[in-house]
This record gives C-alpha cells, sequence and structure tokens, in this order.
C-alpha cells in the first residue's frame, strides 16, 4: 500500500530537463516531449521566436568597442606595438572568445547546453587548433612560400588550407565528441558546439599571432584578433547548422553537412581576405575599415543563422523531435 | 551540479562528404601551392665563371665583380653567400698573394663583429676549383637594425671564408647565418655543395 503511494507520487513527479529541479506535473509542462516547470516553460516559448537581441549584432558592436580600447590602453601612435608576451596574447585572444560564448549560450534558451560542456568542446578546438591547423599550414602546406605570390594565392591559402583546417579540426573536435552524446539533443545544439569549436581554433591562432608578430599597431593588431574569431565566429555557426541537420534529419542531413563544410571553409578564410581587401588602400592599412567589413559580413551570416535557429526551434517544439537520435 | 554525458551513438569515421570535401579542398590548395611558388634554379654569374642553385625564396644580387644571394630577413642576420672576384696583382708570387689575402680577409671579418673564433681552417680543392683555403668562424655581432647601446641580445653568427684559386682568378667565398637558425644553415649547406668554378 505505501508502495502504491510512493509510485504515485514519482508518477505524478517530474524533473525539468533545464534546472533537473522535481515539479509536480501539473506545475509545467511537456514540450517536445521533454518536462519544463512553469518558469523555463514560458523561457522555451519565449526561444522560439527570433529576436535581434540574441542575433548576435550586440556582441559585434561590443567588439568594436573592444578594438576602440586596445587602441586606447596601449596608444595608436607611430611608435606603439602591440607587446609580444603570452599573457597579452592570451587577454586579446580570450575577450572576443568571451563575448561570442556568451552568444553562444544565448542561443540556446529551449535546453541551455551545460557551461562545462561548451567549454570543453572550446578547449578541444583550441588545442587542435594549436596542434594541427598551426603546424598545418605553416610546415606541411608551408604557405608563406607562396601564399603572396598573387591575390590568387592569398585566397586559395586563406580558404584551401587555413580555412579548412580551421572547420576540419571543429568538425571533429565537435563530431567526435559531445555530437556522440546524449547532450546534443536538439538540432541548434550542432551551432552551439560548432561555434564553440571554431572559437576555440580561432583562440590559439590569435594567441600565435600576438606572440608571433612584432612591432604591429595595436589597433591593427586588435583589428586582427576581432577579425579572426569573428569569421570563425560566422563559419562555426554554418557548419554547426550543417551538424544539427546531420543529426537529426536522416534523410538529407549527410548532403546539408557536406555542403555546410566548404561553405564554412568560404567563410572562415573569405572574411579575413574581404576585411584585408577592405583595409588597404594606397598601400596604407585601415584598421577601422577592415574591421567594419568584417563585422558587416559577420552580421549577415549571424543574422541569416539566427533565423534558421529560430525555425529550428519552432520545428523541435511543434514536432517533439528532441532527443531523437 | 553536475551533468553526466551518455555516449548515445556509436563513434564511426562517417560522414564521407566532409573528408572527401576537406580532401579536395587541401590537395587542390597543395597542388596550386607547388605549382605557384617559387622554386630553386640555378645561376651562372660573373660571366659564366660560377654557377650554383639557388633555394626557393632566397634573392640574388650581381655585379660586375661579385654575386651574393641571400634569404631576405628583418632584424636578424640572413643566411647568404657571395662570391667576390680579387684583382691578381701582375708579377706577384700565387703563395704570397694568398697569405696575404687570406690574413686580409681573417682581418676584416674579425673587425666585424668581437670574440672571433676560427673553427676550422685548411687547404682543399672544393667547388670543382683548382685550389682552396678556407677557414670556419664564428664571431658575436649586434642585430641589424640596432645601434649601440641598445638593449638588444647579440647575435652568433657562424659562417665560413674560402680564398678560391681558379684558372689565373681568385675568388673571395663568403657565407653568414645566425648560429640559431639551423634551417638556414642547411640551404647554404646546399648552396655551397652545388657552387662550381669554370675553367
Amino acid at each position: 500500500m505505501a508502495g502504491d503511494q510512493e509510485t504515485r507520487k514519482s508518477e505524478s513527479q517530474a524533473r525539468c530537463c533545464v534546472c533537473h529541479r522535481e515539479f509536480p506535473e501539473t506545475e509545467g509542462d511537456f514540450l517536445a516531449g521533454r518536462f519544463f516547470c512553469a518558469k523555463h516553460r514560458e523561457d522555451a516559448l519565449r526561444a522560439a521566436d527570433a529576436q535581434l537581441s540574441r542575433s548576435g549584432l550586440a556582441e559585434t558592436a561590443l567588439l568594436a568597442v573592444f578594438v576602440g580600447a586596445v587602441a586606447l590602453t596601449l596608444g595608436n601612435g607611430p611608435s606603439a606595438s602591440l607587446p609580444t608576451s603570452l599573457s597579452m596574447g592570451l587577454l586579446l585572444a580570450l575577450v572576443p572568445a568571451a563575448i561570442w560564448l556568451v552568444f553562444v549560450h544565448r542561443q540556446d534558451r529551449l535546453e541551455p547546453e551545460p557551461w562545462g560542456v561548451v567549454l570543453g568542446v572550446f578547449a578541444l578546438g583550441a588545442l587542435l587548433g594549436h596542434a594541427v591547423v598551426i603546424p598545418g599550414s605553416r610546415v606541411l602546406f608551408d604557405v608563406g612560400q607562396w601564399r603572396h605570390a598573387s591575390m590568387l594565392g592569398e585566397v586559395v591559402a586563406s580558404v584551401g588550407v587555413d580555412g579548412t583546417l580551421a572547420i576540419l579540426v571543429a568538425y571533429v573536435a565537435v563530431r567526435y565528441s559531445v555530437y556522440l552524446t546524449d547532450e546534443f539533443d536538439e538540432p541548434v545544439d550542432g551551432i552551439v558546439y560548432g561555434v564553440a569549436a571554431c572559437l576555440g581554433v580561432a583562440t590559439a591562432l590569435n594567441v600565435h599571432f600576438v606572440i608571433d608578430t612584432g612591432g604591429v599597431l595595436p589597433l591593427a593588431g586588435a583589428t586582427h584578433v576581432v577579425n579572426t574569431s569573428a569569421g570563425l565566429v560566422a563559419a562555426g555557426a554554418v557548419l554547426g547548422y550543417g551538424l544539427g541537420k546531420s543529426r537529426f534529419d536522416p534523410k538529407r542531413g549527410g548532403l546539408w553537412l557536406t555542403l555546410a563544410f566548404p561553405l564554412a571553409a568560404g567563410i572562415a578564410g573569405g572574411v579575413e581576405q574581404i576585411a584585408m581587401a577592405a583595409g588597404v588602400r594606397h598601400g596604407s592599412f585601415h584598421p577601422w575599415s577592415s574591421l567594419g567589413a568584417a563585422l558587416a559580413i559577420v552580421a549577415v551570416v549571424l543574422l541569416s543563422c539566427h533565423v534558421l535557429t529560430a525555425r529550428m526551434r519552432h520545428q523541435t517544439l511543434a514536432e517533439g523531435k528532441a532527443g531523437a537520435n | 551540479m553536475t551533468t553526466a554525458l551518455r555516449i548515445v551513438g556509436a563513434p564511426r569515421f562517417a560522414d564521407v562528404g566532409v573528408w572527401m570535401a576537406a580532401a579536395l579542398l587541401l590537395g587542390s590548395s597543395a597542388a596550386f601551392g607547388r605549382v605557384a611558388g617559387p622554386d630553386s634554379h640555378s645561376l651562372d654569374a660573373l660571366g659564366g665563371d660560377v654557377h650554383m642553385n639557388v633555394p626557393a625564396g632566397y634573392s640574388t644580387t650581381e655585379d660586375a665583380d661579385g654575386v651574393s644571394v641571400q634569404r631576405p630577413a628583418l632584424g636578424s642576420v640572413a643566411p647568404s653567400l657571395a662570391v667576390r672576384r680579387i684583382a691578381l696583382p701582375a708579377g706577384t708570387d700565387p703563395a704570397l698573394f694568398r697569405d696575404l689575402e687570406l690574413t686580409r680577409i681573417e682581418r676584416a671579418r674579425a673587425d666585424s663583429g668581437v670574440g672571433y673564433r676560427t673553427l676550422e681552417a685548411g687547404d682543399t680543392a672544393t667547388f670543382g676549383a683548382e685550389h682552396s683555403s678556407f677557414s670556419r668562424y664564428a664571431v658575436v655581432r649586434d642585430p641589424p637594425l640596432s645601434v649601440a647601446g641598445d638593449a638588444v641580445m647579440p647575435i652568433v653568427v657562424v659562417g665560413m671564408d674560402a680564398l678560391v684559386m681558379n684558372g689565373g682568378a681568385a675568388y673571395h667565398v663568403s657565407t653568414e647565418v645566425d648560429a640559431s637558425d639551423e634551417a638556414g644553415a642547411a640551404q647554404l649547406d646546399m648552396l655551397l655543395q652545388s657552387l662550381r668554378f669554370d675553367h
């Protein structure tokens, strides 16, 4: 008798998939096959709408402020130069990464991804970026020997080598880790983890840039750091869209991922090239023009991805596909 | 609160399309780099008296009496090789000329820095020439573009000076490279091995 009462009690309780606390089923609701408490149910329903405040535009503006702050702090006169210490490299690389990581985390309000897993994928991307992308580009493909020979050489090196290697290691960091776990339980998770992995790669590239580049103007150096991270965030969003499709669309998921991969590589390398071309006029470099061009491209890509992820969330709620394998 | 991750999908080397796309992009880029990149080339200098294979990325400067080959570098000692023709004074004893010239070369090299050391010296027939006297040296210098009193680490420069006698003409062959630049030293070795003097 007592056992039956206990069973009924446990049946009437349900665990919220966001806060993991138990509530009576009457105090929450099931959405897409998962139980949400009243508070997180409201959050989940609001999250399904495309809101500009979550599109990355605020973060994009914040990065421009960061570049200005670096120029003001470290000076911008002819004698000013970016310190080449590891601590400065980490500081300059981690500030944009932190801004973008918060943006990434805000994307998945339906069921926010655990910070530990997001940071783990970020760290894996950084390690692979350090171990594979930099030596691969410099030693294996030796791009320094031929990238500056022509404009075509610059594009091929940026997209075909640097961009492809960066996206490949980001793909590996997601595909063979969190992608295989139950935490990857809705299509939008692909974007969250794809961007986190790409940010890790961007951080490794930026730390190397600051340490290896002596005598660069603080404004120009900060612009390069922000452009690299922004370009890889946009590329990571496209790759992540393909990964999400691949996991939850058994019919055409493979095709989506195959198309997303070269597109992401093109964005990763293309943003760098377009930003550079926009910044160089009459033989001199204008960092603000370069930054403006890079952030404008990234804003367009992120807005596109934002609309797509809103559609994904609506689809998830409507069809109850979350949690499907 | 900790989150336990459950593996719900078996690891598989799938997603063939991604790996094929990556292989295609990287392979075609590597092929492009091989075609577009600079290649080593042979150089005939000083009216065809001197031949060598110049590695990729090295620049060449030639005038009436000499040729120099170096890898462009900023703020460090560029790996370089120079060959300079030396006029033989008429009526001078060749052995005496060689001794005087070797002394002059050594003194000039010692004056180019501090702590000059001769690491190895000898006479041999190399570079396809009749005779050459060489000395391998080390000397300490300030980095290029620095001025006296700058707080900079000095550089140990290593290299070789050789006086080559060939076909009634004399040549001074010299190399220099930062002692810590192993890649540059290896390239200079290959350059020296390819150096030939015509009779």
